[in-house]
């Protein structure tokens, strides 16, 4: 027996499952229960070491299997590293393979013997075969040994330029991979992701983006130049980068277009308001000119379409978030299809579709409407999607549709899944409050449910009846005698406490039947829970106020037994309850104010749904789905008020002519970035620049692309090595002159906009030579706009909504009462402080207000 | 992105722990555990959030898969990932089972190895993943095999391989259709819809491109319009339906499907993967057929007795035969002993499956049958009631409920040199009804329709 197995016996046994906790501890060798079957694996542990030293291929293979077979289920394979590191030289491929494996678990814990490897892997990145060198790069990256940082950045470099577009697809992947090894690398990242997004491969595009939006989401200005290469490339890239790269486009077209949906006007529902009434300005700007979609925008839009046909549902979903997000209102319906399609989906899938349906429902109505019975529950569905079913449905209903959907809750009321049962009484009630057509109808169903055999949707009825008497209290006295007379029957205590809050809020409607029932309660207020004694505590003082005659005594009866209530929310009710109603000489001015304190009118709940605030998260996303802010989510901007310069996107144009050398381009792109941030102060007019870029089609524009790309083969052609050599062949000495002025704008950051701008005129004028009007346009809007875009650039960052804020202190107010103990029901809560204040706001307010949040 | 992958067994015990991220602790293996798989009551939301850390769950059989952030993810990805990994497990090893994850440890660590690339996803199309993870190890392989899947794993066309042969090239095609229905307690139906499968297993040499067409509205109107309706094609594979074209609400395909063709022409167009494959799915309201209805009545006698009357009729013309009907009737789960009595065809009571199941060799359109069932119940304390899943039924019919039908399947090969003409096609077509809300509903047949 060896080692292991003795630590096994004296400690094995009913933590099993802890091991992958310990795996990193060297002791934790044990097995347990559930690893029994393979128990007899560390009786031969020992020999791992004699066979990886064995000179057979087959006998290391062996070895080296069964030894990640161990890293899998948690146990700890690292006294064996020596021995496996002399394996990285392997010929063998899938020897190699298993022994990167190890290698990447192990490094970073052994980082001295892990440098014995590195060697190989330099000598594996120089390899013939791509797939050797990208595996190499991929393990050296995942290696997490400081010391080895400078080694990966250089080969990450090097593999940001090989021939094999796989090879620097992984590159593009150890730069996330080095990134959060070491964020200082940060600025040189940034470079070769710069580099890698110019790469036309489709491969690449994907973990290029990926690594864009982990390194620097937010530098937007390099995304300009490969946007509509991107767009272009859509198609062809896979799956999992049409995702990553559909949600960063996203992100980049809210910051570089302005909105589609000019005014409120087409907005509908009743959010239009409150979403988007936050900045004036753009509204101003959206009524005064007519809106003219920017062709960049329209190729994003045109070039994600077909991807509503993929297979992959997350990519589905993205295209969706994504016309939502930016599409005009009318062309968003586009999506509703596929969405739909989706809900054929695996359940968990069915679930975050639903979620997103559910917020778009609130907004957009018209979207979903013809497709509604498609929401439809079935008595299959898993009870959360059920819930999110019903959600759509509400939100989905109007004054046409009315009818058949409270029809199809009348059978969901039968439904045997309680929770289902109950959510559905809310939504009746929901629907009860938003169309008022059918408010009556609601309410006599309801009252009709009352005498339902099952509780939960009895108590459901009741706590929804009050909501909706609230609204209109006058008319109902029947309704409350009702209930009244149902007391005796319903024990849940929600219900319960509804009731009586009921007859004491109106019980000037019930004059005769509000003491009798104050009356049974006084019998029974030990035996109740503390939210119904809470209610009869009010109920007493409520008609103590209007009917001291007939009630007094009870009252004091009541005021006494919660006197000596064990709980110590109900005696100090009680106690300020006292205070408040019996006038004595110890009382303060409040006893003169008690009846308006107590009897003073109550807004009518609000019932809304429980999406209606999610919208300010991307669809699509984790946060969206948790309704709170996950780490790293990047909030998508406001709509441009003046659309940023467009043509910054054009200047690929003229780039690419040099795109051979990637040092050369580099440079000019860097200078552009100085233009930016140089010329803020000065801003050029925004109509010009506007104007401009419009007259740019993006037809116009990629044929001026293939042109220049024939300038540019000819120019290589023509013998010049540097494309800066290349440059000054065939312009003239004026770009030059532009070099250096770049240099200039470099080193000190001047600002001679003057001589910038006819430099740049400079560049360009050579090509308008050789190439028709069209490029020599788009070329004019170049040198343009970027003199002004800086102005703009600015204000992107400054339009960060407001509203968040405002939905901030919402929620912490929902979440005070949240915590109240009346809500909850919790009788212990620890917060006593809160509770007084609460109870002084609950006293009069109705017993649940704010069900929605449970 | 994907911080780790768990895969836990029913007991919450770990079977594979794969942590990608830094920012996910060790100790997030037991949360989940903890608060998911051993919680008290039931975790219905498929995404839990345990301090500030995500877990996305799916649960095959007994198996859990947990998928691990801190961060902000697309979360349609995260499950559509998950079950790229159930395929991806279950392509390689056959069903997922506790037994079979631990026998497959070293290639699920290999597996993840390749699909998740710190947290990111990779291609994770089987076929190609299986020519360099296999089992047995690669073994005895040439350089050029080699080098065949080098190009393969990095080239564009990620789910054929160059250089396949066959002698005979053979290609089949199935449409398999579920019918989907809603309805009322009432009998009403409130929404049907047909959702169908092409399927294909091509045995193709070289690198072939196909073209598959169908009697679709918007192609049909569009050629009608041009002048040059393909009547051939259609008098050829005409059905009995008569139906001429059909409106397809909304169809997905396979990721060889060349989308942006289909956007601007809607033609379908693609290089097949080699093997069996779905090319497309799609969907259909409009003018459905639904070939039968079902009509159960149950009546509760007592608490121990229940008596269950169910009613076929075929709704299609008395001139077709369904064949191999078979209506499966669930029953309660205290079920003690059944009798069951049926004019046609042959019933019976299968424990195991807790259903009654009926069979009919063939049935003439416009006709009816009907079969009763008494079931005993052993009386139990436990209150919920029955929720009555509902009836579902198999059945092959000559038709397709949506009217479907395949206009032509071209097949061109330029280097080998082979074209349709040389290609031995099958078609086949069925249909069926796959499960609904409250009561019955569905079937699944496959019927020849036409060999050359």
């Amino acid at each position: 027996m060896s080692m292991n197995n003795l630590s096994y016996n004296d400690q094995g046994g009913p933590d099993s499952a802890v091991e992958v906790g310990q795996e990193t501890t060297p002791t934790s060798s044990t097995t347990g229960a559930a690893f029994g079957l393979f128990s007899t694996d560390f009786k031969k542990n020992d020999d791992l070491k004699e066979m990886l030293e064995s000179n057979k291929e087959s006998m290391k293979l062996e070895a080296m299997k069964r030894i990640v077979g161990l890293i899998a289920k948690g146990k700890n394979a690292s006294e064996l590293f020596p021995a496996v590191v002399k394996n990285v030289a392997s010929k063998n491929l899938e020897l190699k393979k298993l022994v990167y494996v190890y290698l990447v678990r192990y490094a970073e814990e052994q980082q001295d013997l892990a440098l014995l490897s590195i060697s190989t892997f330099q000598r594996a990145l120089k390899d013939s075969n791509q797939l050797i060198r990208a595996s190499a790069l991929r393990v050296l990256s995942s290696v997490r040994v400081p010391i080895i940082v400078p080694i990966m950045m250089l080969a990450i470099k090097e593999a940001a330029t090989d021939l094999s577009p796989y090879v620097r697809k992984t590159a593009a992947h150890a730069i996330q991979k080095l990134y959060s090894l070491d964020p200082d690398q940060k600025e040189h990242l940034i470079d070769v992701i710069e580099k890698l997004l110019r790469d036309k491969s489709t491969l690449v595009a994907g973990s290029v983006v990926m690594a864009f939006e982990e390194v620097c989401p937010d530098r937007i200005d390099l995304i300009h130049k490969n946007f509509r290469k991107l767009c272009n490339l859509l198609v062809d890239v896979e799956e999992w980068g049409q995702v990553v790269i559909i949600n960063m486009l996203t992100r980049y077209a809210r910051t570089q277009f302005t909105s589609p949906w000019k005014g409120d006007a087409i907005f509908e529902g009743s959010m239009a308001h409150a979403f988007y009434d936050s900045d004036e300005e753009r509204k101003a700007h959206s009524n005064s000119e007519p809106y003219i979609m920017d062709p960049d925008h329209r190729l994003l839009l045109r070039s994600t379409k077909p991807l509503l046909q993929s297979r992959n549902t997350a990519v589905v979903m993205s295209v969706a978030q994504l016309y939502w997000h930016l599409a005009p209102k009318h062309e968003v319906s586009i999506v509703t299809k596929s969405l739909v399609r989706l809900l054929r989906s695996h359940r968990e899938v069915q679930y975050i579709v639903l979620q997103n349906i559910a917020t778009m429902s609130i907004q957009k109505k018209s979207m979903f409407e013809p497709y509604m019975k498609s929401f439809y529950v079935r008595s299959t569905d898993a009870t959360h999607i059920k819930i999110l079913k019903l959600e759509i449905l509400t939100n989905l209903a109007n004054e046409a549709n009315i009818s058949t959907i409270l029809r199809e809750f009348q059978t969901y009321v039968k439904s045997q899944d309680k929770v289902f049962a109950a959510a559905t009484v809310q939504a009746i009630g929901r629907c009860a409050t938003n169309i008022t057509e059918v408010t009556d109808t609601c309410l006599n169903g309801l009252v009709l449910l009352l005498s339902n055999r099952d509780e939960t949707v009895v108590a459901e009825s009741v706590v929804v009846i009050k909501k909706l008497l609230q609204t209109q209290p006058t008319q109902h006295s029947d309704i409350i005698k009702h209930m009244a007379k149902l007391f005796d029957n319903i024990t849940v205590p929600m219900a319960r406490a509804s009731i009586l809050w009921l007859i004491g809020e109106y019980c000037e409607h019930v004059p005769k039947i509000a003491p009798d029932v104050l009356r049974k309660m006084a019998k029974s207020f030990t035996t109740e829970e503390d939210i119904v004694k809470l209610q009869i505590v009010n109920l007493a003082a409520k008609l103590y106020l209007t009917n001291s005659k007939q009630t007094k005594l009870l009252t004091q009866y009541i005021l006494n037994l919660g006197k000596y209530d064990q709980n110590y929310d109900i005696r100090d009710r009680t106690r300020f309850i006292r205070q408040l109603i019996v006038p004595n000489e110890k009382s303060g001015a409040l006893a003169k104010y008690a009846r308006r304190i107590l009897l003073a009118p109550k807004p009518a709940p609000v019932l809304e749904s429980a999406f209606k605030d999610r919208d300010r998260f991307q669809l699509g996303t984790l946060s969206h789905t948790l309704n709170a802010k996950a780490v790293g989510y990047l909030e998508l901007s406001d709509w441009q008020t003046v659309a940023p310069d467009q043509s910054v996107r054009n200047v690929e144009v003229v780039e690419q002519s040099k795109e051979w050398v990637p040092s050369s381009a580099k440079e000019s792109v860097k200078s552009g970035d100085k233009f930016y941030s140089d010329e803020e102060g000065d801003e050029g007019s925004p109509c010009n620049s506007t104007e401009d870029g419009k007259s740019t089609s993006s037809s116009e524009a990629s044929t001026s692309e293939t042109e220049s790309e024939e300038e540019s083969s000819s120019q290589s052609g023509s013998g010049s090595e540097e494309s800066e050599e290349s440059s000054s062949h065939s312009h003239s000495d004026s770009s030059k002159k532009k070099k250096l002025q770049q240099k200039k704008t470099k080193n000190k950051g001047s600002d001679s906009d003057e001589e910038d701008d006819c430099a740049k005129v400079g560049v360009s004028s050579p090509t308008h030579s050789s190439e028709d009007s069209s490029s020599s346009s788009s070329d004019d809007g170049t040198s343009h706009s970027e003199s002004d875009s800086g102005g703009h650039q600015e204000k992107w960052s400054k339009a960060k909504p407001k509203r968040w804020c405002k939905k901030q202190k919402m929620r912490s107010r929902c979440w005070i009462w949240m915590t109240s103990p009346l809500i909850h029901g919790y009788p212990q809560s620890p917060v006593c402080s809160l509770q007084a204040c609460c109870q002084i706001w609950m006293g009069s307010l109705c017993p649940v207000p704010l069900l929605l949040y449970r | 992105m994907i911080g780790g992958l768990f895969i836990y067994n029913h007991k919450g015990e770990v079977l594979i722990s794969r942590v990608y991220r830094d920012d996910i602790g060790r100790n997030a293996v037991d949360a989940f555990r903890v608060n998911v798989i051993h919680a008290r009551q039931q975790v219905r939301s498929p995404v839990t959030n345990i301090a500030r850390t995500s877990f996305f769950h799916v649960k095959r059989a007994n198996i859990w898969l947990a998928a691990v952030t801190k961060q902000n993810v697309n979360a349609a990805m995260v499950f559509e990932f998950l079950y790229k990994m159930c395929d991806v497990m279950t392509a390689y090893f056959g069903k997922i089972s506790e037994e079979n994850i631990k026998n497959n440890f070293v290639l699920i660590y290999e597996l993840l190895d390749e699909i998740l690339d710190f947290g990111y996803p990779q291609n994770s199309e089987t076929g190609a993943l299986k020519t360099f993870i296999t089992q047995q190890g690669i073994k005895g392989q040439t350089k050029e095999e080699q080098s065949q899947i080098t190009s393969q794993v990095t080239g564009q066309i990620g789910w054929r391989r160059e250089g396949i042969k066959y002698r005979r090239n053979e290609l089949f095609l199935d449409v398999l259709e579920s019918v989907n229905l809603l309805m009322s307690p009432q009998g009403q139906v409130l929404s049907a819809h047909v959702s169908g499968r092409v399927v294909m297993k091509s045995y193709l040499s070289g690198m072939p491109e196909c073209k598959f067409g169908m009697n679709d509205k918007i192609v049909i109107d569009k050629q009608g319009k041009g002048g040059t309706t393909d009547e051939a094609g259609k008098s050829e594979l005409g059905g009995s339906s008569g139906k001429q074209s059909i409106a397809i609400d909304d169809c997905t395909f396979h990721q060889c499907v060349r989308l942006s063709k289909f956007d601007s022409e809607r033609s379908i167009s693609f290089i097949p993967p080699d093997g069996e494959y779905e090319l497309m799915r799609y969907r259909t309201t409009k003018d459905i057929i639904l070939p039968f209805r079902v009509i159960p009545l149950v009546r509760e006698v007592g608490r121990t007795k229940l008596e269950v009357k169910v009613v076929i009729k075929s709704n299609f013309k008395p001139s077709l035969l369904a064949q191999k009907i078979e209506v499966r009737i669930p029953t309660p789960l205290n079920t003690s002993g059944v009798q069951v009595i049926c004019m046609k065809g042959k019933a019976k009571y299968k424990a195991s499956e807790n259903a009654i199941v009926w069979k009919i060799k063939r049935m003439a359109g416009m006709k009816e049958s009907q079969i009763s069932a008494e079931i005993e119940l052993l009386p139990t304390n436990d209150k919920k009631k029955w929720a009555r899943p509902p009836i579902s039924m198999n059945f092959e019919v000559p038709f397709a409920p949506s009217g479907l039908k395949v206009r032509y399947l071209k097949v061109f090969e330029s280097k080998l040199n082979y074209s349709d003409h040389d290609v031995i096609k099958w078609y086949f077509q069925g249909s069926g009804v796959a499960p609904s809300s409250y009561p019955p509903c569905l079937d699944q047949s496959i019927r020849p329709m036409r060999c050359d």
